[in-house]
């Protein structure tokens, strides 16, 4: 799908406002994939994420009415999300607080790395997720489709705009360096004895 | 395109594969707007023992007994109700406490967002307990004393 511009994004939210049902499922469909690369970013289960998700449309459908800045409606998605997924961070952890990005616990990925069957994407699905949290979130909004506006990420990781460039470029370069590096090889589930 | 970018593109493509949006979770994003409500006033969240918030948490005389029973509190206001919540349990087995102030004793309705409502018994001082609810968005909706309707926001407990 392709991304929205801002002009046509607010005339979305005023189509949906007036009962276009076409134009809120364009809404919908425009974010939710990134809403859902920015919780499973942040490492929440498929369930906290869907929650999380469907709580962030609930709240936009409550406040549809009174959104101040209907062109940034991408930003008021994902930082409603953010706010939720912290929430749900701090609610099922209760002895840690979970105050930003770099205090996620490293949970167990639930992630099916046996459908990889191609060595070089293991190697490199790996390689990603030995990355520090923050890198591997900033990376999972970056890799949504549609490809969300810095300003969005801004708002999604609650990062100035003048360092998701370079913060994209530092975790993009570790991550080639691990991948070189092969700290994280593949070893084929079938593999006997060598 | 150069080496890093390559691996960016090459990541998106195996997010698609392995960990992609599921279909449930659009359907219920389009869903969600059918729970839109331009008549119930708004009973807006006040205070939250589990906010991020620190405008929204709780005097430490009420968080203090509240998190170590491992309960969490929450408090709305307006359309002159006033709103306590106390949710407690875990899995799929939530109970709800809950007070109502000057809202009418009858209508009442938990709403989850999976479409499940269940029926509010509010007893003659505003108060009713409710069992098994599951966890995920929910919102209480209501008639204030003088019949308008009122809704809490949407909440995910």
């Amino acid at each position: 799908m392709d991304s929205l511009s801002d002009a046509e994004t607010g005339e979305l939210v005023s189509r949906a406002r007036a009962g276009d049902a076409e134009a809120w499922e364009k809404l919908t469909d425009r974010y939710t994939g990134l809403l859902w690369s920015l919780g499973r970013g942040m490492r929440l289960s498929h369930t906290d994420t869907a929650d999380a998700i469907q709580t962030t449309w609930l709240r936009l459908v409550e406040h549809l009415d009174n959104l101040r800045n209907p062109e940034g409606i991408g930003s008021w998605l994902v930082t409603t999300m953010r706010r939720e997924c912290l929430g749900a961070m701090r609610r099922s952890a209760r002895t840690t607080t979970a105050d930003g990005l770099d205090d996620i616990p490293a949970a167990g990925d639930e992630l099916d790395e046996a459908l990889l069957r191609d060595e070089r994407d293991a190697a490199l699905w790996r390689a990603f997720a030995g990355l520090s949290p923050r890198c591997q979130a900033l990376l999972r909004v970056l890799m949504s489709d549609p490809a969300p506006t810095y300003t969005e990420v801004s708002a999604a990781l609650d990062m100035p705009v003048g360092s998701i460039g370079p913060t994209r470029q530092r975790c993009l370069g570790l991550l080639r360096d691990s991948v070189t590096a092969g700290t994280y090889p593949f070893v084929a589930p079938s593999a006997g004895p060598m | 395109m150069d080496r890093e970018e390559a691996d960016l593109a090459n990541l998106r493509r195996i997010a698609r594969d392995i960990d992609p949006v599921p279909d449930e979770v659009f359907a219920a994003a389009r869903a969600a707007i059918i729970t839109r409500d331009l008549d119930a006033e708004l009973a807006a969240l006040v205070a939250d023992s589990a906010a991020l918030e620190d405008e929204l948490r709780y005097e430490p005389v009420r968080t203090a007994p509240a998190e170590a029973a491992d309960t969490r509190l929450l408090s709305f206001d307006g359309g002159g109700v006033r709103v306590d919540l106390e949710v407690s349990g875990q899995a799929d087995q939530l109970t709800v406490v809950g007070q109502l102030i000057g809202a009418a004793d009858r209508g009442c309705v938990l709403e989850q967002s999976d479409g499940r409502v269940h029926d509010v018994e509010v007893d003659s001082l505003g108060r009713f307990v409710l069992t098994g609810v599951t966890p995920g968005p929910a919102r209480l909706r209501f008639r204030s004393a003088s019949g308008g309707p009122v809704s809490t926001p949407w909440v995910w407990i």
